[in-house]
């Protein structure tokens, strides 16, 4: 037992001098990064679970590899003000937790930066819900960033959208979303913190609603000739249909899920009463 | 909030889609504009500009920044990112929309963090040339405050350009720097007023935000809205431009409906176009009357 316990402890630290390492080659020279284990157009592995928050109409956790988001959905639910008649109103706010980075520096307040990157969520998904189907509500989408290894705003996204979808809020369709930086040369899909911190880059965000050939939100700053702009924003929409068909399979394996459950819970009831 | 009726809506849709709006002009015609520099004297630099009724002021500020322990470079490249501070303040008189206190807060929110965004990239202004006193230690932090005084659309285009202007209008003080025998830095600040650094050539690749409104199909869209036409728009697509026609900043914002990717490509491609040709005329303005 103490004898496993110490080979562990030996490897962790045989991978964290390895990823040292790593650190101090990207540094020297900054513009020509290795990407660990994948090529420029690979995403890290992404994990999706929804209906995790008990007490939320809907909820979804999304893990890109370092970066963890929960996103959690209250709503349609009544409106206490008489202003908004004709539709729903639709809120959305982003928080990054104390300990969600280790650079920026976030307090309980909501800072500008969160401000920002809440109203592009909402633009992202605005589109996509059919406010009018409720009238005279609000609905409230909350998120949490956990960790951020770069890639935030595409996991708040599609997490609020799953939850949305998990929330049964009538919707035209599921909002999926792709970033990318895009360095000298070359560009990096589903950029981690590191590559998104680099300096003369250009980071681009492309959200999309792939089943009615939509594009609901488009950001990118930075310096970017007219034809590598395309190309960037062609291969964005590609990464959206990626993610967009895992999303999709995640429903359906969740809905089958909660069906199963309910048939195990009936059986089970069916024998109490027996 | 301000209202539009159907009908208002429907007039307006007709217009664009057969090329030619209420006022006369057609989808990617400008409205006339007249741009005033130098207006506030207490400032480094300033503009105001007019836009039919779109009014908005902007100052710059100077204020010297020092950086301390900036060990890494890329700690400092991140530093070099934030010599622009953007402020804007939108004056609740200048249009019904911004009566609501919260919503007022968020839109000007809004607007600095685009306007930020169009200047996050290092090569807009060349910081090592023009903004360095001490390279790694101490440097120009230009505070650019944007006020609205009123609002008959198109604000965002009307602030950028605005604030390329007052870049162009502002002047640095000279600065002597001396180091006494502990390393500490002093500053003599140059009293004559003709020895002074001038941003003119420095905005040169300072880009401008062009905004796109696509009403009615969507095919169509138009430029420099009208209040009126903002209230009718699907979709909105802010796209920065500068000289050299390089895209600057995109970002969709204030629409409830999506773009398909075809229209997207080509309202890049007409607002690199119209990008180009404001920023010339503008320049050729600027050099005429300094």
């Amino acid at each position: 037992m103490r004898g496993s316990f110490r080979l562990f402890y030996i490897q962790k630290k045989k991978e964290q001098q390895k990823n040292e390492q790593n650190e101090n080659k990207n540094n020297n020279n900054s513009i020509d990064i290795q990407r660990n284990n994948r090529s420029d157009e690979q995403f890290r592995q992404i994990f999706l679970k929804s209906g995790i928050v008990s007490q939320a109409s809907g909820s979804c956790y999304i893990e890109i590899e370092k970066t963890k988001v929960l996103c959690s959905v209250h709503g349609p639910r009544a409106s206490h003000k008489t202003e908004e008649f004709v539709a729903a109103k639709f809120n959305c706010e982003l928080k990054y937790t104390t300990f969600s980075s280790s650079v920026d520096k976030y307090d309980y307040t909501e800072n500008n930066k969160e401000k920002d990157q809440s109203l592009i969520i909402r633009e992202a998904l605005i589109g996509s819900v059919r406010l009018e189907k409720y009238p005279k509500t609000v609905i409230d989408i909350y998120i949490l960033v956990l960790n951020d290894d770069g890639n935030v705003m595409v996991a708040s996204i599609t997490a609020a959208s799953m939850a949305l979808a998990d929330a049964g809020v009538e919707m035209y369709d599921m909002v999926a979303s792709c970033s990318s930086v895009c360095t000298k040369d070359r560009i990096l899909l589903d950029p981690s913190y590191q590559e998104e911190s680099l300096p003369n880059t250009t980071n681009i965000l492309v959200a999309k609603m792939p089943a009615l050939n939509q594009v609901t939100q488009l950001v990118q700053s930075g310096d970017l000739s007219y034809n590598t702009v395309i190309e960037a924003v062609d291969l964005n929409i590609d990464g959206c249909d990626k993610i967009y068909s895992i999303m999709k399979q995640n429903l359906i394996d969740s809905l089958e899920k909660q069906l199963k459950d309910k048939d195990n819970n009936n059986n089970n009831n069916n024998m109490d009463i027996k | 909030m301000q209202k539009i009726s159907n009908t208002e809506i429907y007039f307006i849709e007709n217009g664009i889609n057969s090329n030619l709006r209420a006022d006369g002009r057609s989808r990617n015609d400008y409205r006339h504009f007249s741009l005033e520099t130098g207006e506030i004297i207490h400032a480094s630099g300033s503009a105001r500009l007019k836009i039919s009724d779109t009014e908005v002021l902007v100052g710059v500020k100077a204020e010297i920044k020092e950086i301390k322990n900036a060990q890494s470079n890329n700690d400092k490249q991140q530093e070099d990112l934030k010599r622009f501070i953007f402020t804007v303040d939108c004056c609740q008189s200048a249009s019904s929309e911004f009566t609501e206190q919260k919503r007022l807060d968020q839109y000007n929110i809004e607007l600095a963090k685009q306007l930020e965004r169009l200047y996050s990239h290092p090569s807009v202004v060349d910081v090592d040339k023009y903004l360095t006193i001490v390279p790694g230690k101490f440097y120009w932090n230009l505070c650019i405050d944007a006020m609205v005084l009123d609002s008959d659309g198109n604000l965002l285009d009307a602030l950028s350009i605005a604030i390329r202007a007052a870049l162009y209008n502002t002047v640095l003080p000279k600065i002597k720097v001396i180091t006494s025998e502990y390393q500490e830095i002093t500053f003599e600040v140059s009293e004559d007023p003709e020895d002074v650094i001038s941003l003119k050539d420095a905005i040169e690749n300072v880009p401008i935000f062009i905004t796109l409104n696509q009403i009615g199909s969507q095919s169509s869209f138009i430029i420099d809205s009208t209040l009126q036409e903002e209230l009718c728009i699907n979709s909105k697509l802010c796209i920065g431009i500068n000289q050299k026609s390089m895209i600057c900043s995109i970002q969709k914002s204030s629409g409830m409906e999506g773009l398909e990717p075809q229209t997207i490509i080509q309202m890049i491609k007409s607002a690199k176009q119209i990008g180009v040709q404001i920023i010339s005329t503008m320049d050729k303005a600027l050099k005429l009357n300094p």
